[in-house]
């Protein structure tokens, strides 16, 4: 377990360094025959702790955003935003590990090195849709992200340029367009300011 | 009866319209709205003749579900739990509850309208470039209006770009981003 614990310790230490970044990504998924499933593009931005955007432009924009309270997950496609508790976020998605600082959160995952990257796995394996989340650095610049399902089948995210500068806070925030449904999945639905709550 | 022979693959090169196509590639965004939900991925929908492969994933790359139909034996793979029926419409219904029009999906997205002898009462409006608009079939035990809001222009055909598909108690839309004709 201490192995687990050096990784760990090391990976949180790296990413504690993303507290104002801005990257590019461009987007692959390829099934266990390599097959061309998917392939996107869009931009991302971490700030610590819990905060983070995660916007794909490219074919079809989708958006999920975290201002480390509310998980806004906004599908213009069918004119929906789905809200989560930043609790939640991490089962959502992956990447809102990478800005976690929560000892809990963390404790749901192991993590081993091999070479330059990271891989974590969730310890509940049998309920987990993701099984693997591999982050690699050059040195500590993050480079490529990988997120493999269930069925085998990887989301390789190329990532590009990587700029370590302040992000505004406001960024973090999403403004729930007119005619949007809104699938609220928060526990308990708050007023979020600047947000109309039912 | 089934337009394509099952096997040879033509030469793209030869073919006058877009209902010539057996084998391709198409992937982009699905949306499948039933009166209370809204499900949408990415899908990657490859066909060979009469049989195809079809699957929807999250925008993680996580599979949400796999259907596939290999000489009339339809294979449906949901949570890691394969399921076997004749029609894959049945068992997608089955399985899922969606009623989906299957069958005439894959003449739909390629903007091809195929004339079978049972919907003679079918409905079909085109744009002023001949290219389907509108149609309103009895498919199944209900009537579907499919509607075409864009083309996009590959190799000599117009194919699809975005459609829309109605029925009494489902919606469909699909934004085709991206094809590859094989044959």
């Amino acid at each position: 377990a201490d192995v687990t614990k050096t990784a760990e310790v090391e990976l949180r230490t790296i990413l504690k360094q993303y507290n104002g970044f801005s990257a590019d990504f461009s987007q692959r998924v390829v099934d266990s025959e390599l097959n061309v499933l998917h392939e996107a593009q869009g931009r991302l931005k971490f700030k610590q702790p819990g905060l983070f955007l995660w916007e794909i432009t490219e074919p079809e924009p989708e958006l999920l955003v975290s201002n480390g309270e509310t998980l806004w997950w906004f599908n213009p496609f069918i004119e929906q935003v789905s809200l989560f508790d930043a609790s939640q976020a991490v089962a959502q998605t992956p990447f809102a590990l990478l800005v976690s600082q929560d000892d809990e959160t963390w404790s749901q995952f192991t993590i081993e090195k091999q070479q330059n990257h990271f891989v974590v796995s969730p310890k509940l394996l049998d309920q987990a849709q993701v099984i693997e989340l591999k982050v690699t650095f050059k040195d500590t610049l993050l480079t490529n992200i990988a997120v493999v399902g269930r069925t085998m089948q990887v989301s390789q995210y190329a990532i590009s340029n990587q700029v370590f500068a302040d992000v505004d806070n406001g960024l973090f925030q999403f403004e729930i367009p007119l005619g949007t449904d809104i699938d609220d999945q928060r526990q308990l639905p708050k007023v979020v300011d600047g947000n109309v709550e039912y | 009866c089934s337009l394509m022979p099952k096997t040879n693959i033509k030469n793209i090169a030869d073919m006058q319209t877009a209902a010539e196509l057996s084998h391709w590639t198409a992937r982009g965004k699905m949306m499948i709205a039933t009166n209370n939900e809204k499900v949408s991925g990415y899908f990657y929908w490859q066909q060979k003749g009469d049989n195809f492969e079809f699957s929807l994933n999250t925008l993680i790359g996580i599979n949400m579900f796999e259907l596939s139909v290999n000489d009339d034996e339809a294979e449906l793979t949901i949570d890691g739990k394969t399921y076997y029926g004749h029609t894959a419409e049945i068992l997608v219904a089955q399985l899922t509850g969606y009623q989906l029009p299957i069958s005439q999906l894959r003449f739909w997205v390629l903007g091809v309208q195929q004339s079978t002898k049972n919907n003679l009462k079918t409905k079909t409006k085109l744009d002023e470039k001949g290219r389907l608009k509108h149609i309103e079939v009895f498919h199944g035990d209900a009537i579907w209006q499919i509607d075409y809001q864009s083309w996009r222009s590959v190799m000599q055909f117009d194919l699809p770009k975005s459609l829309q598909l109605k029925s009494p108690n489902n919606r469909i839309k699909l934004s085709i981003t991206d094809w590859a004709l094989q044959g």
